[in-house]
């Protein structure tokens, strides 16, 4: 199955936040989603961990942030 | 290199703000321990206003600017302007407040509350022109942001306020041009800064907590709009002797209708069901704002006052104070890792709280409340010790609440960077070995 993407830039927070964890709670374990936001979601990070999953987090050069996030089991 | 989604202050000034707010609630449990009495007679004598300092200052004031520090960059997803500016208005900001205290301990000593009252006038311009500056970047155009941006120029005002009021004991002549605006200095700081601080803020940070979607807002800028009314209502009431017949006071009942109302639209639209218990303590706070109207139509305006800023505030303060400061201190310790996750050893949001102690904050604090709100209205000295004990009880389970998450998250990092050094000796060992 290929990797879901959500673009969360330009919503308000806290949007980016509920709309991840909402499509994140749909996918099966083991699944990938990236998301790319304006800026590293440092407050999604914990809450990431605490619902079982893995994350890797890719800065970009205009101070936006890609996280790749793998659903635990 | 800056450290991995920085956006904000470093966190140890934050966290070391929100640590000293919560001892400062404990030192005020112990002052109305000490002098009960106080509360069933006049409340401007030096020792109520001091007791009412070490609150609204040293408590609610402290964990208020420790936010300013993190909460805005977040909210307005921007980077913080000048972020080591904290390394100077948050201790200035401190040693200003106790210095008014201690000014007000003395009978009003003009000799500590005038430098005091200078010095957190200083930090707090300086920390409004900061936060201003970081919404410059991105101006925000959320009511939630323009009420937390309100909030602070508020405070500000409110502590210029003071600063005006501690030069007028000085200072006849300045008495004279600017008469005393007591009630300004307290509508400007209880509803202007706090009760605004927590709808723009808390608007924010429950649809965070209680994953709420995003839902129509008119409700937060109906607060902002009845209260910023009142402040200036009440502005002209005191500097152009315009009569008020009692329209701010309902412009401010409006304003804390309205954010009552808003809190229950995003209980309603949220996606987690049960609550944790420092939001359900946030949450609770809203219900001493009927129970101060109440007060207040009964003739009790001190113990109005009382409910609202130990019970509404102090709730919902205290709630807030656990739920950022397990954000704060987790980000601190992990967030600057490129990976991480349920397999990297941090601990999970949820173990970094003992839920044994919510309760006594909880219980703690609205106790403290009704009681010396009681006190106030039957003059009941025995309620005003109840009081007293149960601030120290709420505020001595909030600072080790407090000390055990920042202790746990920091113990668990260093547990991981042990971990870490020892496979990295251990591999280093075997390639010598091989060697």
């Amino acid at each position: 199955m290929a990797d879901k993407f959500l673009d969360n830039r330009g919503l308000e927070p806290p949007n980016p936040m509920i709309r991840t964890l909402e499509a994140l709670d749909e996918m099966a374990p083991g699944e990938v989603l990236t998301i790319h936001n304006d800026r590293v979601p440092v407050y999604l990070l914990p809450q990431l961990a605490d619902a079982g999953a893995e994350y890797e987090v890719l800065e970009q050069d205009d101070g936006s942030a890609q996280v790749r996030i793998t659903k635990g089991a | 290199m800056p450290r991995l989604g920085a956006d904000g202050a470093p966190p140890v000034l934050p966290i070391a703000s929100l640590l000293v707010g919560a001892a400062a609630l404990v030192f005020a449990g112990v002052l109305v321990l000490l002098a009960p009495g106080a509360f069933t007679a006049y409340l401007g004598t030096p020792r109520v206003v001091a007791l009412n300092h070490v609150y609204t200052l040293l408590f609610v004031g402290l964990v208020f600017v420790g936010t300013l520090q993190q909460l805005p960059a977040v909210m307005f997803v921007t980077r913080l302007a000048w972020p080591r500016l904290g390394w100077a208005t948050l201790p200035l900001f401190f040693a200003g407040g106790v210095a008014v205290v201690v000014g007000f301990f003395r009978t009003f000593d003009p000799a500590w509350l005038a430098p005091g009252a200078a010095a957190v006038s200083l930090a707090m311009l300086a920390m409004l022109v900061q936060l201003v500056r970081t919404a410059a970047q991105r101006w925000p155009k959320d009511p939630g942001s323009h009420a937390l941006l309100l909030s602070a120029a508020f405070l500000t005002l409110a502590v210029l306020l003071g600063f005006t009021l501690a030069s007028a004991r000085t200072t006849p002549a300045l008495a004279a041009r600017v008469g005393y605006p007591v009630q300004l200095h307290l509508t400007v700081g209880l509803f202007g800064a706090f009760l605004l601080g927590i709808v723009g803020s808390g608007q924010k940070l429950l649809s965070m907590f209680a994953l709420s979607k995003g839902g129509p807002q008119w409700r937060v800028r109906c607060a902002t709009y009845a209260v910023s009314a009142a402040v200036l209502l009440e502005a002209l009431t005191a500097f152009a002797r315009l009569r008020d017949p009692g329209v701010a006071l309902a412009l401010l009942a409006v304003g804390c209708f309205f954010q009552a109302w808003e809190v229950l639209g995003i209980l309603k639209r949220r996606l987690r069901k049960k609550l944790e218990a420092p939001i359900e303590r946030y949450v609770l706070a809203h219900a001493f704002l009927p129970l101060a109207g109440l007060a207040l139509l009964f003739g009790q305006g001190g113990a109005a006052a009382i409910l609202f800023l130990v019970g509404f505030v102090g709730l919902a303060v205290s709630g807030m104070l656990v739920k950022i400061l397990s954000f704060l201190t987790w980000t601190w310790q992990f967030a600057g890792a490129a990976t991480g996750g349920v397999s990297g050893g941090a601990p999970l949001l949820r173990d970094l709280v003992r839920n044994e102690l919510e309760p006594l904050i909880t219980w703690g604090l609205a106790v403290a409340a009704l009681a010396l709100a009681g006190a106030t209205i039957w003059r009941l000295s025995v309620l005003a010790s109840v009081s007293g004990a149960a601030t120290l009880l709420g505020g001595a389970a909030l600072l080790l609440q407090a000390g055990h998450v920042v202790g746990v998250t920091v113990r668990a990092k260093r547990r991981l960077a042990a971990a870490a050094a020892g496979k990295l000796a251990k591999a280093a060992g075997v390639e010598d070995a091989h060697a």
